[in-house]
């Protein structure tokens, strides 16, 4: 608890004594690990992807490739960015190696939010669905941690592996670039 | 604060990313600039829209089920690694039977050892260039994924 900052970025709370479990080939220590970070990685990996069966299978494959890993793992370290950079170096390589994906972003409603009625927020939502599939994958990515994780900009710093600098320039230019490509629904709004 | 100085400051005062000095400098000047007010209303107008949705999500029932086949996947990989153990142990005690019982004794014909011999080397060569390629093409894997 010495860090608040990084409690969201590591969210179970005993989670070093599970990763050690884990390490040590404790299988159903690894199902907590995969029940606690396997929806995020998912949401992310589908962010970046936009394609939910391969999300999914990417989300698998760095589930497994981690626990070949885990018992070369620096304990101490929090285990969300580790396992995310594994899976997004999977969705890198593999949207560099596929290029027929989706051309959109499947948005959905957020529970609560202060609704425009119904005709309006399918528009809302395939807009920015499809405007965020324009976006590059570093574009795509930075949103996502920013606006659907709610990640402090220091957190996504750690899980990306740059400089809280580049997180704050990159998500500044990314919303500018999307601004620009929801321009018309900013004119009739 | 000039405009220029403010970029992307209107994306970390919108995230409450400043410090509460930084923060007033920047109100300071985007009170009075028309332009930099416009540009953090726009900023503010995409913020809410985005507030109102969200990524799809998988219902607990999907994420058990997912769980339990890669558990299972885990599981196989045991059995994969004990198989391969045991495979490569009875290759190694074949292999000695077979020198022993064939190559060393003198009732065998020299030619019949001699074909057996060079189908051998030729197998061990096959294998040694296979396993070569992929685990190559495995390094170059790794370092395309490196690359950020
Ligand atoms: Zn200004």
């Amino acid at each position: 608890m010495a860090n608040p900052e990084m409690d969201r970025a590591n969210e179970l709370p005993n989670e070093q004594e599970v990763v050690r479990r884990a390490a040590a080939g404790d299988k159903d220590a690894f199902g907590v690990l995969y029940r606690a970070y396997a929806p995020r990685i998912y949401a992310v990996v589908y962010g970046l992807l936009m394609n939910r069966d391969e999300a999914l299978d990417v989300t698998q494959v760095a589930f497994l490739r981690a626990w070949r890993a885990l018992p070369r793992f620096q304990l101490g370290r929090p285990v969300f960015p580790w396992l995310y950079a594994i899976a997004r170096n999977r969705s890198f390589s593999r949207m560099a190696s596929n290029k027929a994906s989706s051309q959109a972003v499947e948005l959905q409603e957020r529970h609560g939010s202060a609704s425009d009625g119904h005709d309006r927020m399918v528009e809302l939502r395939h807009d920015l669905g499809s405007a965020m599939a324009k976006l590059s994958l570093e574009q795509r990515e930075i949103i996502v941690f920013r606006h659907f994780q709610s990640l402090s900009y220091k957190e996504i710093a750690l899980v990306i592996g740059c400089p809280v600098g580049t997180v704050m320039s990159r998500l500044h230019n990314t919303r500018k670039a999307l601004r620009v490509l929801m321009m018309d629904w900013e004119d009739d709004t | 604060m000039r405009c220029h100085e403010v970029g992307e400051l209107l994306s970390a005062l919108l995230d409450g990313e400043l410090s509460s000095s930084e923060e007033q400098d920047l109100l300071r000047h985007v009170q009075v600039c028309p332009v930099c007010s416009q540009e953090f209303r726009d900023l503010q107008r995409l913020e809410d829209m985005m507030s109102k949705v969200c990524l799809p999500d998988l219902p607990d029932a999907a994420w058990e089920e997912h769980w339990s086949c890669l558990y299972n996947k885990l599981e196989r990989r045991i059995g994969y690694l004990f198989a391969g153990i045991g495979i490569t142990l009875l290759l190694i005690y074949g292999f000695f039977e077979l020198l022993h019982m064939w190559f060393l004794n003198p009732a065998v014909s020299l030619l019949l050892k001699m074909s057996i011999g060079i189908l051998g080397v030729g197998l061990i060569i096959l294998c040694i260039s296979t396993s070569r390629e992929k685990l190559l093409s495995r390094r170059y894997d790794r370092y395309k994924e490196l690359v950020r």
